[in-house]
């Protein structure tokens, strides 16, 4: 007699079937029904477990982190500090005394008038310096963390979407569902916003697409209150200070004045002739980017990514197609005529569905970096190519997110003068799924370090490169909760975390020149000291 | 307006343990259930060697794949430890207790001992399983993944995933097939 009860062909029906039975409360007394009933008991029950562990070790550190308060350490120390001391006068005999006081005295006369010309001297050349280089900039007074300045949007008013700091540190571009805002980084004064098509905004409201109507994609992208979601790279300011190109999130692309606001170029993706429907003089060439669009009824293409060139002539566009079929192409666009310079179309094999990505630039323009969601959220690979031919250098796949449910960002970020990549890789299993942030030398094809971090997949380096900003889960049970926790890029160890933002951070970006980063989540813009 | 948060207790500052517990904790605390009677003391042992984790930087210059060997390892010394100390215990979990009232046959004290004992030997005849059976296994019950999961994410076909699958459940369900002593 075959005992075989369960067999290779039906084995995931038959647990689902045994395991619907076990959750009827009803006893299971067949040996096969029994076996499947045990197995989910016991290992439910070691998750519990688990997970009541976590809370005692969170516990436990917070009894030590009180243990270790700063008065009990100072308390410490007077006794330490005596066996330090030089050898007082009290202690000296009396001639040598005199003696000594005389020479004492002049010493320090003339040591504190030559402290006082060497502390002139450094002063006047830092602010000579600091005037020299940036006329208009402050210097920093707060302590790492703290908050210069905060934006929180009306509970009805519009989700924050996507940040970008200006090349001279001075102003933030803030992409909301209702346009895009910029605004001095420190004081939010003079605030431009930007004069955007109505049918580019209508793609951010929630629950349409002019496109495709499909609701499940727009929510799926957008930051939700509570954490999930994807984030997105679809404000890029250019390396010279003078446009921002923006994308709606649907086929259209516009490039604005960064100081007024006023709209520069809009190219329509999915418009064969390149005219749109709001009356505005078209730039877009008609070879732009629709001839590559697949005649198909499954939705028009759908912008994912921006980035400049290094330069600020070229757009990198991640385009995904036709959602329905999911093809993927990086564009390079001309920025000023918005012609096509070059379409790469991405390809992650037969009945792949490519989903999403964002594209970057390495700091040289000699690489062009994606990061390519496909197959529903689920996989990830990350491309480059080698800008003077277009060849592919480097592919790496990124893991599997089982559930379906996309909890981390889609980021990539080159290490400043160097052509190191740093990406999120995800491994793992279903609800213990996690991700490894690794960097590489994309020239060498060697990868330089794997960071211990629980990332998010948002990134902002340190302009000299020494640091890297990276969005991190600090509750290994679910993806929500987020700290920006900065690690030293050479070790790996954090340096500093930063708790202030509360909800899913939807991007981060450190300032050119160092001194600050801006996050912010669907509700609330920080600017804060970077450490 | 600024938000000025309040660290609450319900975060680890280090993140390279909470990324170790994420990995691991699940596989050390099935591990550790099958070395202890009770789940108090597996949370317990479980708890003392991730303190140890917190406190030691030895486990910190291991390659990743090394993790859970000294986990494990930690913990068997725990094991040993645990077994000097205790002694015949009188005291019965709170959940068995209240259970003990029932007069049901099916949740009956004999019942519910013969369910202990049989999950116990469930325990360690899935630790004596090889490992990538043990491995799928907690995919499947542990993160609920189907097979066609488990095989992407294993790199594995599809049906050898079936096919161990299928073999686990047929060789634990020996178990419940076997004649016991002193069972109705």
């Amino acid at each position: 007699m075959n005992d075989e009860i369960f067999t290779p062909e039906r084995v995931d029906e038959q647990i689902e079937q045994n395991l619907s039975f076990s959750r009827s409360g009803q006893f299971a007394r067949d040996p096969g029904e029994r076996v499947v009933q045990r197995l989910h008991a016991l290992y439910e029950e070691d998750m519990l477990a688990t997970a009541h562990v976590w809370e005692r070790l969170i516990r436990q550190e917070s009894r030590w982190n009180i243990a270790a308060q700063p008065t009990e350490i100072m308390q410490a120390l007077p006794r330490e500090r005596s066996l330090l001391e030089p050898l007082s006068p009290a202690n000296l005999p009396r001639r040598q005394k005199k003696y000594t006081s005389r020479v004492s005295a002049f010493s320090r006369r003339v040591s504190l008038f030559a402290a006082v010309l060497v502390l002139a001297f450094l002063v006047g050349s830092l602010i000579f310096v600091l005037q020299a280089a940036h006329p208009s900039t402050s210097v920093v007074t707060g302590k790492p963390g703290q908050t210069v300045y905060s934006l929180t949007r009306d509970p009805e008013g519009q989700p924050f979407v996507d940040l970008a700091w200006s090349p001279d540190s001075q102003r933030v571009a803030l992409l909301t569902t209702g346009g895009l805002q910029i605004w001095d980084a420190t004081t939010g004064a003079n605030k431009v916003t930007a004069h955007l098509p109505a049918d580019m905004l209508d793609a951010f409201i929630m629950g349409s697409l002019p496109a495709t109507g499909d609701s499940s994609y727009l929510s799926a992208r957008l930051p939700a209150s509570g954490g999930g979601g994807a984030n997105i790279r679809v404000l890029a300011w250019s390396p010279d200070g003078k446009w921002i190109a923006v994308s709606g999130m649907g086929p259209e692309l516009a490039i604005v004045n960064a100081q007024t606001g006023a709209l520069a170029h809009y190219f329509n993706l999915a418009s064969s002739t390149g005219v749109v429907t709001e009356n505005l003089p078209t730039t877009g060439s008609s070879t732009l980017l629709s001839a590559h669009m697949p005649a198909s009824g499954g939705g028009g293409p759908t912008i994912s990514g921006l980035a400049w060139s290094p330069n600020s002539q070229q757009l990198a566009v991640t385009v995904v197609a036709d959602r329905l079929n999911g093809s993927l192409s990086l564009n390079i666009v001309n920025a000023q005529s918005g012609t096509l310079a070059h379409h790469l179309t991405i390809s992650s094999g037969a009945d792949v569905l490519n989903w999403a990505g964002v594209a970057s630039w390495s700091p040289d323009g000699k690489y062009l970096a994606a990061h390519v969601i496909r197959e529903s959220q689920v996989l990830s690979t990350v491309w480059v190519w080698d800008t003077s031919n277009y060849q592919v250098v480097f592919k790496q796949d990124g893991g599997v997110q089982a559930g379906g449910t996309f909890e981390y960002g889609d980021q990539l970020a080159w290490q400043p003068h160097t052509n190191n990549l740093v990406f999120a890789v995800g491994e793992g299993t279903g609800k213990l799924f996690t991700i490894k942030v690794e960097l590489w030398d994309i020239a060498k094809h060697t990868m330089l370090q794997q960071y211990p971090v629980i990332s998010l997949g948002q990134f902002a380096w340190s302009p000299n490169g020494t640091y890297l900003a990276v969005v991190t889960a600090y509750n290994p049970s679910v993806y929500h909760g987020q700290w920006i926790t900065v690690l030293n890029a050479t070790s790996g160890h954090p340096v500093y975390n930063y708790k202030q933002q509360t909800g899913h951070i939807a991007a981060l970006a450190w300032s050119p020149d160092g001194k600050y980063i801006v996050s912010c989540d669907e509700s609330t813009v920080k600017v804060w000291v970077a450490p | 307006m600024e938000h000025r948060e309040s660290q609450t207790a319900s975060t680890l500052d280090d993140p390279f343990i909470v990324r170790l517990y994420q990995k691991h904790a699940l596989s050390l605390m099935t591990y550790v259930r099958r070395h202890v009677r009770t789940r108090e003391d597996a949370e317990d042992i479980v708890l003392e060697v991730f303190l140890a984790a917190m406190k030691q930087q030895e486990i910190r210059f291991l390659p990743e794949e090394k993790h859970l060997a000294w986990l494990q390892r930690v913990a068997y010394h725990k094991f040993v430890d645990h077994y000097r100390h205790v002694s015949a215990r009188s005291m019965v979990p709170l959940e068995e207790a209240s259970e003990q009232l029932l007069t049901d046959d099916d949740h009956g004290p004999e019942q519910r001992a013969l369910r202990n004992e049989e999950d116990a030997l469930l325990r360690e005849r899935v630790g004596q399983l090889p490992e990538h059976y043990q491995t799928i296994l907690q995919l499947r019950f542990a993160n609920g993944m189907r097979c066609t999961e488990i095989a992407s994410h294993l790199q594995k076909s599809d049906g050898a995933i079936r096919m161990v699958l299928s073999r686990a459940l047929n060789a634990l369900r020996e178990i419940y097939t076997q004649p016991k002593e002193g069972r109705r």
